[in-house]
Protein backbone atom coordinates (compact mmCIF):
# COMPACT_ATOMS: atom_id res chain seq x y z
CA UNK A 1 0.00 0.00 0.00
CA UNK A 2 2.33 2.72 -1.26
CA UNK A 3 1.81 6.47 -2.12
CA UNK A 4 4.97 7.27 -3.88
CA UNK A 5 5.54 3.69 -5.69
CA UNK A 6 1.96 2.62 -6.88
CA UNK A 7 0.07 6.41 -6.23
CA UNK A 8 -2.06 4.98 -3.76
CA UNK A 9 -3.72 7.78 -1.19
CA UNK A 10 -4.81 7.30 1.99
CA UNK A 11 -7.83 7.83 3.35
CA UNK A 12 -7.95 10.99 4.82
CA UNK A 13 -4.98 12.65 3.11
CA UNK A 14 -6.54 15.44 1.88
CA UNK A 15 -7.94 16.35 4.76
CA UNK A 16 -4.46 16.59 6.46
CA UNK A 17 -2.73 17.76 3.13
CA UNK A 18 -5.22 20.77 3.66
CA UNK A 19 -4.47 21.54 7.11
CA UNK A 20 -0.64 21.21 6.56
CA UNK A 21 -1.04 24.08 3.79
CA UNK A 22 -2.26 26.78 6.56
CA UNK A 23 0.74 26.34 8.53
CA UNK A 24 3.57 29.04 8.08
CA UNK A 25 6.87 28.41 6.41
CA UNK A 26 9.35 28.02 9.21
CA UNK A 27 6.85 26.12 11.54
CA UNK A 28 5.92 23.31 8.81
CA UNK A 29 9.81 23.30 8.93
CA UNK A 30 10.11 22.15 11.81
CA UNK A 31 7.60 20.17 12.33
CA UNK A 32 8.78 18.13 9.02
CA UNK A 33 11.98 17.92 11.00
CA UNK A 34 10.55 17.17 13.93
CA UNK A 35 9.13 14.10 12.35
CA UNK A 36 12.45 13.10 10.54
CA UNK A 37 13.81 13.76 13.64
CA UNK A 38 11.55 11.37 15.49
CA UNK A 39 11.90 8.11 12.58
CA UNK A 40 15.88 8.72 13.08
CA UNK A 41 14.82 8.20 16.86
CA UNK A 42 16.90 11.02 17.45
CA UNK A 43 13.76 13.04 18.89
CA UNK A 44 10.56 12.08 20.59
CA UNK A 45 6.91 12.30 18.35
CA UNK A 46 6.35 15.98 17.86
CA UNK A 47 3.44 17.34 20.60
CA UNK A 48 0.04 18.07 19.18
CA UNK A 49 -0.33 20.97 22.02
CA UNK A 50 3.08 22.32 20.95
CA UNK A 51 2.15 22.75 17.33
CA UNK A 52 -0.95 23.99 18.24
CA UNK A 53 -0.22 26.79 20.74
CA UNK A 54 2.35 27.90 18.06
CA UNK A 55 -0.15 28.15 15.22
CA UNK A 56 -2.11 29.94 17.78
CA UNK A 57 0.46 32.53 17.78
CA UNK A 58 0.23 32.81 13.95
CA UNK A 59 -3.52 33.56 14.68
CA UNK A 60 -3.88 29.89 12.84
CA UNK A 61 -6.84 27.97 14.15
CA UNK A 62 -6.46 24.36 14.18
CA UNK A 63 -8.60 21.48 16.03
CA UNK A 64 -6.07 19.05 17.97
CA UNK A 65 -7.10 16.52 15.46
CA UNK A 66 -6.36 19.01 12.59
CA UNK A 67 -2.82 18.89 14.28
CA UNK A 68 -2.82 15.71 14.33
CA UNK A 69 -3.77 14.42 11.31
CA UNK A 70 -0.85 16.69 9.83
CA UNK A 71 1.98 15.14 11.84
CA UNK A 72 0.30 11.65 11.13
CA UNK A 73 0.53 12.47 7.46
CA UNK A 74 3.80 13.59 7.59
CA UNK A 75 5.29 10.58 8.90
CA UNK A 76 3.33 8.49 6.73
CA UNK A 77 4.83 10.47 4.05
CA UNK A 78 8.30 10.35 4.58
CA UNK A 79 8.24 6.88 5.65
CA UNK A 80 6.56 6.14 2.48
CA UNK A 81 9.59 7.84 0.72
CA UNK A 82 11.96 6.03 2.64
CA UNK A 83 10.88 3.02 0.90
CA UNK A 84 11.23 3.56 -2.60
CA UNK A 85 14.56 3.27 -3.26
CA UNK A 86 15.99 6.74 -5.12
CA UNK A 87 13.47 8.95 -4.83
CA UNK A 88 15.05 12.20 -5.21
CA UNK A 89 13.27 15.95 -4.68
CA UNK A 90 12.21 16.29 -8.02
CA UNK A 91 10.05 13.19 -7.89
CA UNK A 92 8.95 13.76 -4.46
CA UNK A 93 7.36 16.78 -5.11
CA UNK A 94 6.03 15.98 -8.59
CA UNK A 95 4.43 13.32 -6.51
CA UNK A 96 2.71 14.81 -3.86
CA UNK A 97 1.91 17.72 -6.06
CA UNK A 98 -0.06 15.53 -8.43
CA UNK A 99 -2.07 13.43 -5.79
CA UNK A 100 -2.66 15.51 -3.13
CA UNK A 101 -3.61 19.51 -3.31
CA UNK A 102 -0.40 20.62 -1.22
CA UNK A 103 0.38 24.10 -1.90
CA UNK A 104 3.76 24.49 -3.53
CA UNK A 105 5.23 26.11 -1.29
CA UNK A 106 4.02 23.37 1.90
CA UNK A 107 5.43 21.11 -1.14
CA UNK A 108 8.43 22.49 -1.68
CA UNK A 109 9.25 22.77 2.36
CA UNK A 110 8.66 19.05 2.66
CA UNK A 111 10.88 17.87 -0.87
CA UNK A 112 13.37 20.39 0.87
CA UNK A 113 13.43 18.39 4.23
CA UNK A 114 13.13 15.31 1.78
CA UNK A 115 16.47 15.77 0.36
CA UNK A 116 18.50 16.94 2.98
CA UNK A 117 17.40 13.97 5.54
CA UNK A 118 16.48 11.17 3.09
CA UNK A 119 20.08 9.21 3.55
CA UNK A 120 19.73 9.57 7.08
CA UNK A 121 16.19 7.02 7.57
CA UNK A 122 16.79 3.99 9.11
CA UNK A 123 15.78 1.64 5.97
CA UNK A 124 12.90 -0.34 6.93
CA UNK A 125 13.23 -3.71 7.22
CA UNK A 126 9.86 -5.42 8.64
CA UNK A 127 9.88 -8.79 6.71
CA UNK A 128 6.88 -11.34 7.57
CA UNK A 129 5.41 -9.45 10.34
CA UNK A 130 1.78 -10.47 10.03
CA UNK A 131 -1.76 -9.24 12.36
CA UNK A 132 -3.02 -11.10 14.58
CA UNK A 133 -6.29 -12.72 13.48
CA UNK A 134 -7.97 -15.25 16.04
CA UNK A 135 -6.28 -16.29 19.71
CA UNK A 136 -8.04 -19.83 20.96
CA UNK A 137 -7.36 -21.88 23.88
CA UNK A 138 -7.80 -24.84 26.03
CA UNK A 139 -6.75 -25.98 29.54
CA UNK A 140 -6.46 -29.53 29.77
CA UNK A 141 -4.85 -31.82 32.67
CA UNK A 142 -2.93 -34.81 31.97
CA UNK A 143 -3.27 -37.30 34.44
CA UNK A 144 -1.21 -39.85 32.89
CA UNK A 145 1.41 -40.56 29.80
CA UNK A 146 3.99 -42.79 29.11
CA UNK A 147 6.75 -40.86 30.49
CA UNK A 148 5.11 -40.04 33.80
CA UNK A 149 2.83 -41.89 35.83
CA UNK A 150 1.93 -39.63 38.50
CA UNK A 151 2.82 -36.18 36.89
CA UNK A 152 -0.31 -34.45 37.33
CA UNK A 153 -0.28 -31.27 35.59
CA UNK A 154 -2.29 -28.72 33.79
CA UNK A 155 -1.15 -27.65 30.11
CA UNK A 156 -2.61 -24.52 28.35
CA UNK A 157 -2.98 -25.33 24.71
CA UNK A 158 -3.19 -21.54 22.39
CA UNK A 159 -3.95 -22.10 18.49
CA UNK A 160 -3.16 -18.48 17.18
CA UNK A 161 -3.85 -17.04 13.25
CA UNK A 162 -1.49 -14.84 12.00
CA UNK A 163 -2.39 -13.14 8.33
CA UNK A 164 0.71 -12.29 6.36
CA UNK A 165 1.25 -9.60 4.21
CA UNK A 166 0.25 -11.38 1.31
CA UNK A 167 -3.02 -12.08 3.41
CA UNK A 168 -2.51 -15.89 3.45
CA UNK A 169 -3.63 -17.12 6.80
CA UNK A 170 -0.99 -19.26 8.54
CA UNK A 171 -2.43 -21.23 12.05
CA UNK A 172 0.26 -21.82 14.77
CA UNK A 173 -0.33 -24.22 17.65
CA UNK A 174 1.59 -24.68 20.75
CA UNK A 175 1.67 -25.87 24.26
CA UNK A 176 2.92 -24.11 27.49
CA UNK A 177 3.87 -25.95 31.26
CA UNK A 178 2.05 -23.73 34.14
CA UNK A 179 5.43 -21.90 33.93
CA UNK A 180 5.93 -21.27 30.77
CA UNK A 181 2.05 -19.39 30.59
CA UNK A 182 3.04 -17.48 33.32
CA UNK A 183 5.69 -16.19 31.67
CA UNK A 184 3.86 -15.76 28.83
CA UNK A 185 1.29 -13.77 30.34
CA UNK A 186 3.25 -11.40 31.84
CA UNK A 187 4.90 -10.59 28.54
CA UNK A 188 1.39 -9.73 27.54
CA UNK A 189 0.48 -8.03 30.29
CA UNK A 190 3.42 -6.09 30.52
CA UNK A 191 2.77 -4.82 26.52
CA UNK A 192 -1.04 -4.04 27.57
CA UNK A 193 0.03 -1.62 30.33
CA UNK A 194 2.90 0.09 27.80
CA UNK A 195 0.22 0.65 24.94
CA UNK A 196 -1.98 1.66 27.59
CA UNK A 197 0.79 4.40 28.76
CA UNK A 198 1.47 5.49 25.72
CA UNK B 1 34.85 -43.25 48.42
CA UNK B 2 34.47 -39.51 49.59
CA UNK B 3 31.47 -37.03 49.10
CA UNK B 4 32.60 -35.69 46.27
CA UNK B 5 32.41 -39.09 44.28
CA UNK B 6 29.00 -39.38 45.43
CA UNK B 7 28.08 -35.97 44.47
CA UNK B 8 29.72 -36.30 40.60
CA UNK B 9 28.20 -39.83 40.41
CA UNK B 10 24.84 -38.19 41.13
CA UNK B 11 25.21 -34.66 38.80
CA UNK B 12 26.45 -36.74 36.23
CA UNK B 13 23.74 -39.43 36.50
CA UNK B 14 20.94 -36.51 36.27
CA UNK B 15 22.99 -35.25 33.10
CA UNK B 16 22.43 -38.28 31.03
CA UNK B 17 19.29 -39.60 32.06
CA UNK B 18 17.39 -35.98 32.07
CA UNK B 19 19.30 -33.49 29.78
CA UNK B 20 19.84 -36.21 27.58
CA UNK B 21 23.63 -36.00 27.60
CA UNK B 22 25.37 -38.51 25.33
CA UNK B 23 28.51 -38.11 26.48
CA UNK B 24 28.26 -39.42 29.98
CA UNK B 25 29.28 -43.03 29.48
CA UNK B 26 30.18 -46.05 31.91
CA UNK B 27 33.90 -44.95 31.28
CA UNK B 28 33.53 -41.23 31.70
CA UNK B 29 32.20 -42.18 34.83
CA UNK B 30 34.67 -44.46 36.20
CA UNK B 31 37.46 -41.85 34.87
CA UNK B 32 35.59 -39.37 37.24
CA UNK B 33 35.78 -41.35 40.39
CA UNK B 34 39.41 -43.16 39.91
CA UNK B 35 41.05 -41.14 42.75
CA UNK B 36 38.33 -43.32 45.01
CA UNK B 37 40.20 -46.36 45.38
CA UNK B 38 37.07 -48.18 44.13
CA UNK B 39 36.91 -50.49 41.27
CA UNK B 40 35.05 -50.28 38.10
CA UNK B 41 32.73 -52.54 38.55
CA UNK B 42 31.90 -51.64 42.29
CA UNK B 43 31.14 -47.77 40.30
CA UNK B 44 28.68 -49.82 37.92
CA UNK B 45 26.84 -51.45 40.20
CA UNK B 46 26.98 -48.20 42.14
CA UNK B 47 25.38 -46.65 39.43
CA UNK B 48 22.97 -49.13 38.32
CA UNK B 49 21.15 -48.78 41.69
CA UNK B 50 21.07 -45.10 41.55
CA UNK B 51 19.30 -45.03 37.91
CA UNK B 52 16.40 -46.11 38.80
CA UNK B 53 15.87 -44.16 41.73
CA UNK B 54 17.00 -41.18 39.89
CA UNK B 55 14.54 -42.26 36.91
CA UNK B 56 11.63 -42.91 39.12
CA UNK B 57 11.77 -39.84 41.38
CA UNK B 58 11.94 -37.25 38.46
CA UNK B 59 9.15 -38.93 36.39
CA UNK B 60 6.67 -39.58 39.60
CA UNK B 61 7.92 -36.57 40.87
CA UNK B 62 8.34 -38.19 44.28
CA UNK B 63 8.38 -36.54 47.27
CA UNK B 64 11.12 -35.81 50.26
CA UNK B 65 9.50 -38.65 51.71
CA UNK B 66 8.97 -41.32 49.45
CA UNK B 67 12.16 -40.61 48.17
CA UNK B 68 13.36 -41.26 52.24
CA UNK B 69 11.87 -44.80 51.32
CA UNK B 70 13.43 -45.81 48.04
CA UNK B 71 17.24 -45.07 49.71
CA UNK B 72 16.64 -46.95 53.27
CA UNK B 73 17.13 -50.46 51.50
CA UNK B 74 20.43 -48.99 50.29
CA UNK B 75 22.02 -48.14 53.41
CA UNK B 76 24.16 -45.56 52.40
CA UNK B 77 26.29 -43.80 54.16
CA UNK B 78 25.04 -41.20 56.40
CA UNK B 79 26.56 -38.50 54.55
CA UNK B 80 25.77 -39.58 51.35
CA UNK B 81 21.91 -40.45 52.04
CA UNK B 82 21.74 -36.73 53.48
CA UNK B 83 23.90 -35.63 50.62
CA UNK B 84 21.48 -37.20 48.32
CA UNK B 85 18.27 -36.21 49.76
CA UNK B 86 19.47 -32.57 49.54
CA UNK B 87 20.61 -32.96 46.05
CA UNK B 88 16.69 -34.24 45.10
CA UNK B 89 15.74 -31.11 46.50
CA UNK B 90 17.81 -28.73 44.77
CA UNK B 91 16.93 -30.21 41.39
CA UNK B 92 13.42 -31.31 41.66
CA UNK B 93 11.88 -27.79 39.67
CA UNK B 94 14.29 -28.35 37.06
CA UNK B 95 13.91 -31.81 36.48
CA UNK B 96 9.90 -31.59 36.87
CA UNK B 97 10.34 -28.90 34.27
CA UNK B 98 12.23 -31.02 32.17
CA UNK B 99 9.85 -33.86 32.32
CA UNK B 100 6.90 -32.23 32.15
CA UNK B 101 8.45 -30.26 28.51
CA UNK B 102 8.81 -34.21 27.55
CA UNK B 103 4.85 -34.25 27.43
CA UNK B 104 4.67 -31.69 24.85
CA UNK B 105 5.00 -33.37 22.03
CA UNK B 106 4.38 -30.83 19.16
CA UNK B 107 5.46 -27.08 19.37
CA UNK B 108 5.83 -25.76 22.76
CA UNK B 109 6.54 -22.06 23.43
CA UNK B 110 10.54 -21.28 23.92
CA UNK B 111 10.79 -17.84 23.92
CA UNK B 112 8.73 -14.52 24.07
CA UNK B 113 9.84 -11.55 23.20
CA UNK B 114 8.25 -7.81 21.40
CA UNK B 115 8.77 -4.21 21.08
CA UNK B 116 6.65 -1.70 20.85
CA UNK B 117 6.26 0.80 18.15
CA UNK B 118 4.26 3.88 16.34
CA UNK B 119 2.17 2.29 13.30
CA UNK B 120 3.62 4.78 10.66
CA UNK B 121 2.12 3.32 7.50
CA UNK B 122 -1.71 2.44 6.99
CA UNK B 123 -4.73 2.66 5.40
CA UNK B 124 -5.81 5.47 7.21
CA UNK B 125 -4.03 8.57 8.20
CA UNK B 126 -6.18 8.54 11.74
CA UNK B 127 -4.47 4.80 11.95
CA UNK B 128 -0.93 6.12 11.91
CA UNK B 129 0.85 7.33 14.78
CA UNK B 130 -0.94 4.66 16.91
CA UNK B 131 1.07 2.52 19.16
CA UNK B 132 1.28 -1.17 18.30
CA UNK B 133 3.47 -4.14 19.47
CA UNK B 134 5.24 -6.62 17.87
CA UNK B 135 5.55 -9.82 19.08
CA UNK B 136 7.88 -12.68 18.30
CA UNK B 137 7.16 -16.42 19.27
CA UNK B 138 9.61 -18.85 19.18
CA UNK B 139 8.18 -22.48 18.71
CA UNK B 140 10.52 -25.47 19.49
CA UNK B 141 9.84 -29.27 18.46
CA UNK B 142 11.80 -31.65 19.65
CA UNK B 143 12.75 -33.38 16.48
CA UNK B 144 14.77 -36.82 16.96
CA UNK B 145 18.03 -35.85 17.90
CA UNK B 146 17.97 -31.79 17.50
CA UNK B 147 15.82 -29.11 18.70
CA UNK B 148 13.75 -27.22 15.77
CA UNK B 149 12.67 -23.77 16.56
CA UNK B 150 10.48 -21.50 13.92
CA UNK B 151 9.34 -18.01 14.68
CA UNK B 152 6.01 -16.03 14.36
CA UNK B 153 5.83 -12.02 14.23
CA UNK B 154 2.45 -10.60 14.19
CA UNK B 155 1.58 -6.89 15.35
CA UNK B 156 -0.77 -6.08 17.93
CA UNK B 157 -2.62 -3.18 18.26
CA UNK B 158 -4.43 -1.77 22.10
CA UNK B 159 -7.80 -3.58 21.08
CA UNK B 160 -5.91 -6.44 20.61
CA UNK B 161 -3.79 -6.85 23.44
CA UNK B 162 -6.92 -5.55 25.72
CA UNK B 163 -8.44 -8.85 24.93
CA UNK B 164 -5.76 -10.83 25.02
CA UNK B 165 -5.13 -10.09 28.45
CA UNK B 166 -8.73 -10.27 29.25
CA UNK B 167 -8.58 -14.06 28.30
CA UNK B 168 -4.84 -14.97 29.81
CA UNK B 169 -6.83 -13.38 33.06
CA UNK B 170 -9.70 -16.26 32.37
CA UNK B 171 -7.32 -18.42 31.81
CA UNK B 172 -5.27 -17.79 34.79
CA UNK B 173 -8.47 -17.96 37.44
CA UNK B 174 -8.63 -21.13 35.89
CA UNK B 175 -5.88 -22.70 36.69
CA UNK B 176 -6.01 -21.27 40.17
CA UNK B 177 -9.51 -22.75 40.76
CA UNK B 178 -7.61 -26.07 39.44
CA UNK B 179 -4.88 -25.86 42.03
CA UNK B 180 -7.12 -24.83 44.61
CA UNK B 181 -9.23 -28.12 44.03
CA UNK B 182 -6.09 -30.21 43.91
CA UNK B 183 -4.93 -28.87 47.36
Amino acid sequence: MSFFSEKRSPKGIFTAINSLNKFPQQLLAKLCQDVVDALQYKGSVPQVSHYQSELEKNSIDLGKNEVQSTINVLFFLYRDANRVSNLDQKQFLEILQKQTGITNQAGKVLATIWEREKENLPSLSMPNVGKLIDFKWKVGVTFSSSISENLVTPFITVNISVSNTDELVQTHSFEMSVPEFKEFARNLKEINQLLEVI
Amino acid sequence: MELKHFDFLLSSLVKKLYHKDKSITNEYLQEGVIDSQLGNDQVLTLVDTLEPILLEIGHSDLSQNALEKLLEPLELRQDFHQHFLKYWEQQRDEIRSIVRNELIFNDRLSGVSWRVDMKTNSKKISNINQPIAIVELLLSRNQQEREDTKSIMFEIDKTQISNLVNQIEEIESLLEKGIQQKN
